[in-house]
C-alpha cells in the first residue's frame, strides 16, 4: 500500500513537499523537526504500515524522508493507535520506554535546556556509568530547539566527526540498549529520542536487531561493515586502479574503460570529485530551502534532487557506477549519522587515492582507524559498549 | 593522558598480529637461507624453544598484576638495570622497525610508484605510525588487534591461490643441511619472536593477568603454524636454491595469484596489506618502546619519548645503502644475535628478580628482609 493512496486530498500538497526533506547533511526526522520547516506541534515516527495507515486515516499528514526507513506523521494530536512508536512528546516517549523496560532501576533526570527546552535523561542505574550519565545530562542541558544555521562548509566539516548520540526509532531497541548501559535522551523538540554515548555497536545496530538471536545479530554486522567499506572506498579504489594499478584490472576490462573514456572531457579523478560534489550539493541545497521559497516554487527542491540524480548519467559510466553504488550503500546503513560521516570521509579517501594510489588509501585507512580508536563521547570510548570492562 | 586499557584477549591478538607481520615477508627467506629445506621443522622447533625461554617471564608477571618488565628489572638490579633494559630492547625494536619501513617503502616505490620519492614514502609511513603511538595509544592497540584477520586471510589466499590444499601432500620429510646446522640456527630464528616482549610491557594494563602464559602460548602457536605453512608453500613454489634469490617471497607468491575475470593480479592489494601491517607494527613497537622509556626514566608522559624514537626509526630506515643491504642487516646482524636481547634479557631479569625476592623473604638473620 502506498502513502499516496492513503493521504486525504487536502494534504496532498504537503505530501508532494515531503521528498524535499531528503537525507543529506541533515537528513533525519530530528533534523526535519529542528529545521522549523514544519511548525506542527507534534511529530510522530512510524515504521509500521498499519500505524501509518491509522495515522493518515485519522487526519494526520504523512511525510516520507528519502532514504530513511521510517515515515513521519504531522498533526495536532496523536493518533490513538500509535502506541508503539516514539513521537515528539517526551512523556509519551518515556511511557513507551517503560512499557518495554519494566525495570525498577530505571532512573530519570529532568533537564531544562537552552531556550526552555524540556529534556529527560533515562538510564538503568546498575548498568550506566555515573560519569557518563553526568556528562550526557550536561550535554542535554546545552541542547537548543532550533538547528543552528551554518555555512555548508562548516556543516560538512562538522560531519567529519561522528555525532555524540545516535537516533533511536524503536522502543524495544532503546530498552535493550539501556540495559547495556546506554543513556536515553528525549526532548520535546526531538521527534526521535537519542541514545548516548555513540559507539560502533550502536552505529551498526539495525532498528530491529534487538529481536534477533545473538548469533544472527553478529552475522548481520558483516554485510554492514562491508557496506561501510564500499561506501568509503569504492570511488577511491576506482581512482587508484585506473590511475596507478593497471595490473589489477583484466585486459578486456581495461580496454573497455579506456575506450569509454576516449571522449571524456576530464581526467577520472576530477570527474569523480565533480560527480560526488554535485550529488551532495544538490541534496544539501534541497534540504536548505526555506519555507517561503517552498511556498513560491514548490517544485524547486524536487528539481534540485532530480538534477542530483541526473548528473550520474551525464558523466562517465565508471564515475556514475561508483556514485550510484556509494549513494545506495550509504542509504542502506542503519545509522544516518554513520552514512553522513562516510560521505564526508569519502572525499578524503578519493584525494588520497588520487595522490598516492592504494598506498595513500592504506595510510588514510590506518589514520581513520586510529581516530576511531581514540574517539570518545562523554568520556566513553566509541569502540566499546558501555557495559564493557575495557572501556 | 589516559593510559591504554587492554583486554587480555586483545593483548595476545596484538602480539599475534605483530608476529605475523614481523616475519611475513622476509622471514621465510631468512629461514630458508639458514636451514634449507628443513625450514618448516626449524620454525616449529624454534617456536617451541622461544616459548620455553619466554615462559618464566610471563609466569612471573602473571603473578604480579599491575607490573611489567621494567618493574621486574628494578627488583632484579635496581634502576640502572631498568634503564639498560629499556635502551637495549628499545634499540632492537627501533632498529627492526626502521628496516621494516625501509623494505616497505622500497617495495612501494620500486614495484608500484617508480616516480615517488623514496624518502617521502618512508617519512609518510613513519609519520602515520607515530601518529598511532603518540596521539592514540588505545587506537594503536585496537588497530594492532584488528590486523590479525586480514593477515590470516592473506596467508590463506596465497596458499589457495598458488597451490591448492591437495598439493601439501606432496611434501616429503626434509632434513636441510643436516641436523646439527639446523639445530644451531634455532636460537637465531627465535629472534623473530620479539613481539612477545610486548606482552611483558603491556601486561601492566591488564586487570587480571592470570592467563598470560596461556595467551603467550596461543600467540606463539598460531604464529608458528602460519609461518611453517607459508615457508612450506614458499619452498614448493620457488624450489631452492633458486628461491634464495627471491627478496620478498610472499609478495612474489602473491604476484602469481590470478584474481580471475574481475581482478587480474592482486599484488597491488598486497601493498594495502603490507603497508597497513607495517604501520600497525610500527605503532605498537613505538608505543611499547615509549612506555619502556617512560617507566625506566620516570617520564610523566610516554609521548615525550615518541618524537626522538620516531627520528631514530627514520634514521635506521635511511641507513642501508640499498635494498639488499637492508635485508642483510636484518638477517645477519639484527636477528643473528637478537634473541639475546628479546628473550635472553627478559629471562635473566625474571630469574634475577625471583632470586632477589626469595632472598628478601628470608628472615633478617640470614640476610633477607621480610618487609621487602
Amino acid at each position: 500500500m502506498y502513502i499516496h493512496d492513503l493521504v486525504p486530498p487536502s494534504d496532498l500538497e504537503r505530501l508532494v513537499l515531503a521528498p524535499l526533506a531528503p537525507g543529506g547533511l541533515a537528513g533525519s526526522p530530528n533534523d526535519v523537526a529542528r529545521s522549523g520547516r514544519f511548525p506542527a506541534p507534534l511529530l510522530t515516527v512510524v515504521e509500521e504500515g498499519v500505524a501509518l495507515r491509522d495515522g493518515l486515516l485519522s487526519g494526520l499528514t504523512g511525510v516520507h524522508i528519502a532514504g530513511y526507513p521510517a515515515a513521519l506523521l504531522i498533526g495536532g494530536g496523536r493518533a490513538p493507535r500509535l502506541e508503539s512508536s516514539f513521537s515528539s512528546d517526551t512523556e509519551h516517549n518515556l511511557r513507551m520506554l517503560f512499557r518495554h523496560l519494566p525495570d525498577p532501576g530505571v532512573n530519570i533526570r529532568r533537564v531544562i535546556g537552552t531556550g526552555g527546552v524540556s529534556c529527560a535523561v533515562a538510564f538503568v542505574e546498575s548498568a550506566a556509568r555515573p560519569e557518563v550519565v553526568q556528562a550526557v545530562t550536561d550535554w542535554a542541558g546545552r541542547m537548543s530547539a532550533q538547528e543552528p544555521r551554518m555555512p555548508l562548509w562548516r556543516a560538512a566539516l562538522g560531519s567529519v566527526r561522528l555525532p555524540p548520540a545516535v537516533e533511536c526509532t524503536v522502543p524495544t531497541t532503546a530498552a535493550a540498549a539501556l540495559q547495556k548501559g546506554y543513556i536515553f535522551v528525549a526532548a520535546d523538540h526531538l521527534v526521535t529520542p537519542l541514545l548516548a554515548p555513540t559507539t560502533l555497536e550502536l552505529l551498526l545496530d539495525g532498528p530491529h536487531d534487538a529481536a534477533l538471536p545473538p548469533a544472527v545479530r553478529r552475522l548481520v554486522l558483516w554485510p554492514r561493515l562491508f557496506a561501510v567499506a564500499v561506501g568509503l572506498l569504492l570511488a577511491a579504489f576506482l581512482i587508484a586502479v585506473t590511475a596507478y594499478h593497471h595490473s589489477l584490472v583484466p585486459g578486456p576490462f581495461l580496454v573497455a574503460i579506456a575506450s569509454s573514456r576516449q571522449n571524456a572531457p576530464f581526467p577520472i579523478v576530477l570527474e569523480m570529485f565533480i560527480v560526488a560534489f554535485i550529488g551532495d550539493a544538490a541534496e544539501a541545497a534541497s534540504m536548505r530551502i526555506g519555507k517561503a521559497q517552498l511556498a513560491l516554487v514548490p517544485w524547486i527542491g524536487v528539481t534540485l534532487a532530480v538534477i542530483g540524480a541526473m548528473q550520474v548519467g551525464i558523466l562517465g559510466p565508471l564515475t556514475g557506477f561508483a556514485s550510484v553504488v556509494a549513494v545506495v550503500v550509504r542509504d542502506t546503513l542503519p545509522s544516518r549519522a554513520l552514512g553522513r560521516t562516510v560521505r564526508i570521509w569519502r572525499y578524503f579517501f578519493m584525494a588520497a587515492a588520487a595522490a598516492l594510489g592504494m598506498y595513500g588509501m592504506t595510510l588514510l585507512v590506518f589514520a581513520a582507524l586510529i581516530y576511531l580508536g581514540e574517539e570518545r563521547f562523554f568520556a566513553h570510548s566509541v569502540r566499546f559498549a558501555p557495559d564493557s570492562v575495557a572501556s | 593522558m589516559t593510559r591504554p586499557r587492554i583486554s587480555p584477549r586483545q593483548l595476545w591478538v596484538v602480539v599475534l598480529g605483530s608476529l605475523l607481520t614481523t616475519a611475513f615477508y622476509t622471514f621465510p627467506r631468512a629461514a630458508a637461507m639458514a636451514t634449507s629445506t628443513a625450514a618448516p621443522w626449524a620454525i616449529l622447533l624454534s617456536g617451541g624453544l622461544g616459548f620455553l625461554l619466554f615462559w618464566p617471564v610471563v609466569a612471573k608477571l602473571a603473578r604480579h598484576p599491575g607490573k611489567n618488565l621494567v618493574d621486574l628489572a628494578v627488583i632484579a638490579g635496581g634502576r640502572p638495570l631498568a634503564i639498560a633494559t629499556a635502551l637495549l630492547l628499545g634499540g632492537f625494536f627501533i632498529g627492526s622497525a626502521g628496516i621494516s619501513v625501509r623494505q616497505v617503502s622500497e617495495m612501494v616505490v620500486t614495484a608500484l610508484y617508480p616516480h615517488t620519492p623514496q624518502t617521502f614514502a618512508m617519512t609518510s609511513l613513519v609519520a602515520v605510525g607515530a601518529l598511532g603511538a603518540a596521539a592514540s595509544p588505545g587506537g594503536a592497540i585496537w588497530v594492532g588487534s584488528l590486523f590479525v584477520w586480514p593477515m590470516l586471510f592473506a596467508i590463506g589466499v596465497v596458499c589457495v591461490g598458488n597451490l591448492g590444499w591437495g598439493q601439501f601432500r606432496n611434501v616429503i620429510p626434509m632434513s636441510g643441511h643436516g641436523l646439527l646446522p639446523v639445530a644451531l640456527q634455532l636460537l637465531p630464528l627465535t629472534s623473530y619472536l620479539d613481539p612477545l616482549v610486548y606482552m611483558a610491557v603491556f601486561c601492566r594494563f591488564i586487570v587480571t593477568p592470570r592467563h598470560l602464559v596461556r595467551q603467550a602460548a596461543y600467540a606463539v602457536g598460531i604464529a608458528v603454524a602460519a609461518w611453517a605453512a607459508v615457508i612450506l608453500l614458499y619452498q614448493m613454489v620457488f624450489p631452492l636454491p633458486g628461491g634464495l634469490d627471491v627478496q620478498f617471497p610472499v609478495f612474489d607468491m602473491s604476484r602469481l595469484v590470478q584474481g580471475g575475470r574481475y581482478l587480474e593480479r592482486i599484488d597491488a592489494l598486497w601493498v594495502f596489506s603490507w603497508t597497513f601491517g607495517s604501520a600497525s607494527r610500527l605503532s605498537i613497537a613505538l608505543l611499547a618502546t615509549a612506555l619502556l622509556f617512560q617507566d625506566a626514566f620516570g617520564l610523566p608522559d610516554h609521548r615525550r619519548a615518541v618524537l626522538p624514537l620516531t627520528t631514530a626509526i627514520l634514521s635506521f630506515a635511511l641507513f642501508p645503502s640499498n635494498q639488499a643491504g637492508a635485508v642483510n642487516f636484518e638477517t645477519y646482524d639484527l636477528r643473528q644475535w637478537g634473541f639475546v636481547l628479546v628473550l635472553g634479557l627478559p629471562l635473566a631479569i625474571a630469574v634475577l628478580a625471583r632470586i632477589r625476592q626469595k632472598k628478601a623473604w628470608q628472615p633478617p638473620e640470614t640476610g633477607g628482609n621480610l618487609d621487602a
